[in-house]
């Protein structure tokens, strides 16, 4: 085939606009550090991509809710180990009141003590938590959950579960409700007591002495299946800041351009290595782009 | 770099060898549905190695070695322990690996020291251990760094 | 042999030397035109007369000149161009789509879309609050504005599309128009220059719209558009565009002149637009509107279950009436007071976060076709995604087989320099040769007639 001078000149404006082409592309990754810049540049990995990403973010927002209900379990413990301290008090209140050798007055100040008790317990019941009732089920606002008229406690809020979302198809329960608070006996019990010390009846107050254990073992009771629920939640999270540093992981070698090239020249020196280790909890950092200059 | 789909010894530049095929019974914790791995040393570098999947080979990390030449004693127990409590399974030669990604602003690879990929050789079997305590501490104390 | 005739020889090769010396001036001076096609003398008597001079045989005639031209070849190219042209358009027309879309990116509704669900959940963790309905609220009004974006961005590109279509379309006219002339002086005139400028024609038409081009006995090119004759001789018909709207797009069929429909515009620049207007866009907002409409009713019709802080239910989050992203809009009375928004499932129960994490739980539902809403979006940008690719790799391998294509043919009729000038030198020196003969001969006459 004869060689013609348009041949000659079309040939080499194609090859010129192809390099041209691919320039381009390689500078724009080398800038964002990216390497999927649209759809187009790779369409399977891009889609496989954005549904990590998407993945992460998912992620980071039960890992948020695994936080806050962490914080309200933790704070629910402290409250319920703070009724327990006090129930322990009321036990000694009870084996003095059941001495015979206690006189009416000595009864009446015991039960201006556990009124006092119970007051507080009412209050402790009462607690808030960023601005919403504890124990109050889903009646986290408004009118308090418990009131204590001198002679009974009564509950105002409900029974319903707070749920908290930790994974796609799971829901942790973070509450405890003023239903089980009250079921403990706390309650009855304490009023019972204060009753037993007005009636100024030793054999009363002793009786009671047992169901006061039983109070506190039912209050360790609850305690320990909230604990059971925050080591629940503690696992939950450890699993998911793994995944997103695996998720994180997959899409770096995906898609960041300059990792390849921080593996492929990396010099293994040791002394120099370790000079340039330095620690933070959780990662180590290996400062290798300041090691390789 | 984009791996897989491509000839095993070569990845965009970077030669592989030794490459071996693990089992993850558990999967990786964010792909858990993928439960067989295929691990290779970077060519000339004794640090780093990929890890990737058989059945998706285009989800693939970067891994490393221990950074510490003399791994102490101690974490080979602490693994051991870990992996016969989760996994029950026996720990005797285990290799253990930290995840890495790169950190573009900081222009810093970060490796995830509170969750080792753990292989064990005599079975080739692995999992990801997620550890209450990280072992940063642990592989610093060994090496005087501080 | 006499002197005459001699001298008769030696006058035609002069003249026909001359015209070869022409001819290839003018070669050369055509080098850069394109579509000149290289004329060739047929000198091939001329040269064997003056060789074997003393032969004597018969007369020097001088051959027409002849255009060198490979038609088969000229439709290849045709039918190459216009594809490559398509693609070429294709891929700037699917270059603006992704634009639009953005992807990926912080602005593209994939993140936006998660941002969304992701502001239900934390109003789910904090049920009672008034800052994390605020927060719903943008999220929502965001989400709304990417989908509306999205629609107007890719109705805009499908009517400046179409009406491309009719500029283009008009082109067509002008050229067939102008082919059309060419023809009747064609057909009385044989001229060289004539004919390179209907093959420039055919050419760009070429790039336009699907075309075959066949040239008749009598000289006169036929020219066919999607199988119909558009040119014969010296007449042709006009193709019409029309256009209809529906649902807000438009939607573009192309006659020729006053008959039947053209069912295949499929290639050239005009079969690119044709096919984004009639079909990629329309089918791209469809699936928008899809995912508008979806969303819409299943927020709704969950949120209408829901309590509001003050007790209020029978809310809607988005507006009642939504057809698609072109109106999907929040409800007014949420936009102007966002407490409205619910996350209880029952009245007096502000901790209760049902309807809140029902919401948010929509994303893992498989609510359009099959799929999650946000999978059903990436596979949406991943077709498009796709098709941008295999249309860039279409067009760069198409450029490889146009050029090979143009090369054959300038091979056969392209213009070379070297070969013209070693051509122009040998009918230099045959020239001077066939003067030489001449002066030798007049001065063999005049010595005879002095003689006389």
């Amino acid at each position: 085939m004869r060689v013609t001078q348009s041949i000659i000149t079309r040939t080499l404006l194609q090859s010129l606009n192809s390099t041209k082409e691919s320039l381009r592309e390689k500078q724009t990754s080398i800038a964002t550090g990216k390497r999927i810049e649209k759809p187009s540049s790779d369409p399977i990995n891009f889609s496989k991509a954005d549904k990590f990403r998407r993945k992460i973010e998912q992620n980071e927002g039960f890992l948020q809710n695994v936080e806050s209900s962490l914080g309200w379990v933790e704070n629910t413990m402290s409250i319920i180990d703070s009724i327990y301290e006090k129930i322990l008090r009321v036990k000694e209140i009870a084996v003095q009141g059941a001495d015979n050798t206690l006189d009416e007055e000595g009864r009446r100040i015991l039960s201006e003590e556990v009124d006092s008790i119970i007051n507080d317990i009412v209050s402790l019941g009462n607690s808030s938590y960023l601005g919403k009732y504890v124990f109050a089920g889903t009646s986290t606002k408004g009118e308090k959950p418990f009131t204590y008229d001198g002679y009974s406690v009564v509950y105002n809020g409900n029974g319903e579960k707070l749920f908290r979302r930790v994974g796609e198809n799971y829901s942790v329960v973070i509450n405890v409700s003023g239903e089980q608070l009250r079921a403990t006996n706390v309650f009855t019990v304490l009023t019972d007591l204060k009753n037993a010390l007005d009636n100024n009846n030793p054999e009363e107050v002793a009786d009671l002495i047992a169901r006061i254990d039983q109070v506190g073992d039912n209050l360790l009771n609850l305690n320990s299946s909230v604990g059971s629920i925050q080591k629940q939640l503690e696992l939950i999270k450890n699993r998911l800041e793994t995944a997103n540093m695996n998720l994180a992981s997959y899409l770096s070698s995906a898609e960041d351009v300059d990792l390849a090239e921080a593996i492929t020249q990396y010099n293994v020196e040791e002394t120099a290595f370790k000079a340039a280790l330095s620690i933070t909890s959780n990662a180590i950092q290996l400062n290798l782009f300041s090691f390789l200059e | 770099m984009k791996n897989g789909n491509k000839h095993p010894q070569m990845l965009e530049g970077i030669e592989i060898r030794n490459l071996v095929t693990v089992e993850f019974p558990y999967g990786l914790p964010g792909f858990e549905w993928l439960k067989r791995f295929n691990i290779a040393e970077v060519k000339d570098n004794p640090l780093f190695s990929l890890l990737y999947s058989t059945d998706e080979p285009d989800i693939s990390m970067i891994i490393m070695k221990c950074p510490v030449a003399e791994t102490s004693e101690e974490l080979y127990k602490l693994v051991r322990k870990e992996i016969k409590r989760y996994f029950g399974a026996n720990g005797n030669g285990v290799d253990i690996y930290f995840v890495v990604r790169l950190e573009k602003g900081e222009k810093k690879l970060i490796a995830n020291y509170s969750a080792p990929i753990v292989v064990c050789r005599d079975r080739m079997v692995g999992y990801q251990l997620i550890l209450e305590r990280d072992l940063s501490e642990l592989i610093c104390e060994n090496s005087n760094v501080r | 042999m006499s002197i005459s005739e001699i001298l008769n020889i030696s006058k035609k090769a002069i003249f026909n030397y001359r015209s070869a010396i022409n001819v290839t001036a003018k070669n050369i001076a055509n080098v850069n035109t394109e579509g000149y096609k290289r004329r060739r003398v047929d000198l091939s008597s001329v040269t064997s007369q003056l060789q074997g001079f003393n032969q004597m045989n018969g007369e020097l005639i001088q051959e027409n000149i002849v255009r060198i031209k490979n038609s088969f070849v000229e439709n290849q190219l045709y039918y190459e161009t216009q594809n490559l042209a398509k693609y070429k358009l294709d891929e700037s027309l699917f270059n603006q789509i992704e634009d639009i879309f953005a992807e990926p990116s912080d602005a593209g509704l994939s993140k936006v879309l998660q941002d969304f669900w992701d502001s239900w959940n934390t109003l789910a963790t904090d049920p009672e609050s008034v800052t994390a309905r605020n927060i719903v609220k943008d999220k929502g009004i965001v989400l709304s504005n990417t989908f509306k974006r999205y629609y107007t961005s890719l109705v805009q590109l499908q009517r400046s599309s179409a009406e491309d279509i009719g500029k283009k379309v008009e082109k067509v006219n002008s050229i067939l128009s102008q082919l059309a002339s060419l023809n009747t002086r064609l057909v009385a005139n044989k001229s060289r220059d004539l004919m390179d400028e209907r093959d420039r024609l055919l050419s760009e038409l070429s790039e336009l719209i699907n075309m075959k081009a066949r040239e008749e006995a009598n000289g006169a090119v036929t020219v066919l558009v999607g199988n119909q004759i558009v040119l014969s001789g010296g007449n042709y018909s006009e193709l019409q565009v029309d256009l209809s709207m529906e649902n807000n797009l438009y939607n573009v069929e192309i006659y020729v002149g006053g008959g039947s429909q053209l069912t295949n515009v499929d290639s050239g620049e005009i079969g690119s637009l044709m096919h984004m207007v009639n079909d990629e866009i329309p089918e791209i907002v469809r699936e928008l509107d899809n995912m508008a409409v979806t969303l819409s009713i299943y927020v709704n019709t969950l949120h209408v279950k829901g309590y509001s802080l003050e007790g209020k239910t029978g809310i809607r989050f988005f507006k009642s009436n939504i057809t698609g992203a072109s109106n999907f809009e929040l409800n007014d009375e949420i936009v102007n007071d966002p407490t409205l928004i619910v996350a209880s499932s029952r009245p007096d129960e502000p901790g209760n976060n049902e309807i809140a994490m029902a919401i948010h739980d929509l994303q893992y539902r498989d609510i359009i076709s099959g799929s999650t809403v946000s999978d059903y979006y990436n596979a949406l940008i991943s077709r498009i995604g796709m098709k941008s690719q295999e249309v860039e790799f279409l067009r760069s391998s198409q450029e490889k087989v146009v050029t090979g294509l143009q090369n054959t043919l300038d091979s056969i009729s392209g213009v070379s320099l070297d070969e013209e000038m070693t051509n122009l030198m040998e009918y230099q020196h045959a020239y001077e040769a066939a003067a030489k003969m001449v002066k030798t001969v007049d001065e063999l006459i005049q010595t005879v007639l002095s003689l006389v």
